[in-house]
């Protein structure tokens, strides 16, 4: 194997290595494809465009009972071994404008006491929800699909509730607490800047899905392939 | 069909690869090849596409000496939302003016 070819293969593999599992079948996939071209050169920028799906972080696909499992699982592991990012970051903040608040209220404008409270309310908010978002129910102790299968929907239907609950203004609250941060700088310009801002923000979380729905794909997923394998037993 | 995918030029280009031959299983190179689109490209469009139930993936039966290939198919909801978008184009191609508008 000439040396350009071989750096395609070392590539692509290390793509199949340091994938997300929700795109791992999708590295290996273009990893193969590597064999079925031609050109060194060609199977080489074949292999560094992979490495774009490293930049990708899908969900792990839904297409049986197995998977459905295999999802629980991932979900329940990654809930034990990864702190609550949400809540950490968001508390930090809310530490971090109250403080302001609290220490420099006296050298502020009314703009800044203003933006630096919502900044506050929304970190206070979005750490509620977060810290709700990462509670989970009690893990299944066996082995068995089907409970692992009840545990996951049952997270996907409470993570929907929260969304479509409390959790609702969930997206606006990331907004709103950037937005607060930007009038808490100094300068004239910060109130249009804030405006600008926000108005493209509420632009993009149109196009955006929103958490609530993205959790209720899920169940219905999860409800569609239980569906077919009753009617298949 | 309200689907929140980027309706860009290249994942129309891909539907309308994906319609020559609507039954058939297609392979990435396959593809990148018939559209001109770099891996880097495809495949997030291909992924976007299956997230959102559009396009099915399977495996191909491996066959001695060759390895298994990834392929790639709209399903029955992938193939009426790219004849929509398909035709949502050709309308919007029809519509406009000759020589960007300019009166002759």
């Amino acid at each position: 194997m000439r040396p350009v070819r071989r750096l395609a293969v070392r590539i692509s593999e290390k793509a199949v290595e340091k994938a997300s599992p929700g795109c791992k079948e999708w590295a290996e996939g273009l990893a193969r494809e590597i064999e079925f071209i031609d050109s060194d050169w060609r199977a080489l920028g074949w292999a560094i465009g992979s490495l774009r799906v490293l930049l990708r972080n899908p969900p792990v696909p839904l297409r049986n009972a197995e998977e459905i499992a295999r999802a629980g699982r991932l979900f329940a592991g990654n809930r034990e071994h990864i702190p609550p990012t949400i809540l950490l970051l968001t508390a930090f903040q809310l530490f971090d404008n109250v403080d302001r608040l609290v220490f420099r209220w006296g050298r502020m404008d009314h703009l800044q006491r203003a933006g630096f409270a919502i900044a506050a309310a929304s970190a206070a908010y979005l750490a509620v929800v977060g810290w709700m978002e990462h509670r989970m129910g009690k893990r299944p102790e066996d082995m068995d699909d089907g409970d692992w299968i009840e545990f996951y929907r049952g997270e996907m239907v409470r993570r929907r509730d929260l969304f479509s609950g409390l959790g609702i203004l969930f997206p606006v609250a990331i907004v709103s607490m950037c937005a607060g941060e930007l009038l808490g700088i100094e300068g004239s310009t910060r109130p249009y800047l804030t405006v600008c801002f926000t108005a493209v923000c509420m632009v993009l979380l149109r196009l955006v899905s929103w958490p609530a729905e993205t959790f209720q794909r899920k169940v219905d997923d999860i409800d569609r392939i239980l569906r077919q394998a009753r009617r298949s037993v | 069909m309200n689907l929140k995918i980027r309706r860009s030029p290249q994942t129309l280009l891909v539907l309308a690869e994906f319609l020559e031959d609507e039954q058939a299983w297609r392979y990435g190179y396959d593809m990148s090849r018939a559209t001109g689109l770099k891996s880097g490209t495809l495949y997030p469009i291909l992924m976007r596409l299956a997230e959102h139930g559009l396009l099915e993936t399977s495996w191909e039966t491996a066959v001695e000496g060759r390895p298994p290939r990834h392929m790639y198919k709209l399903t029955q909801d992938g193939l009426r939302y790219g004849r929509a978008q398909t035709a949502v184009q050709r309308v919007a191609a029809i519509g406009e003016p000759a020589f960007g508008g300019v009166g002759l």
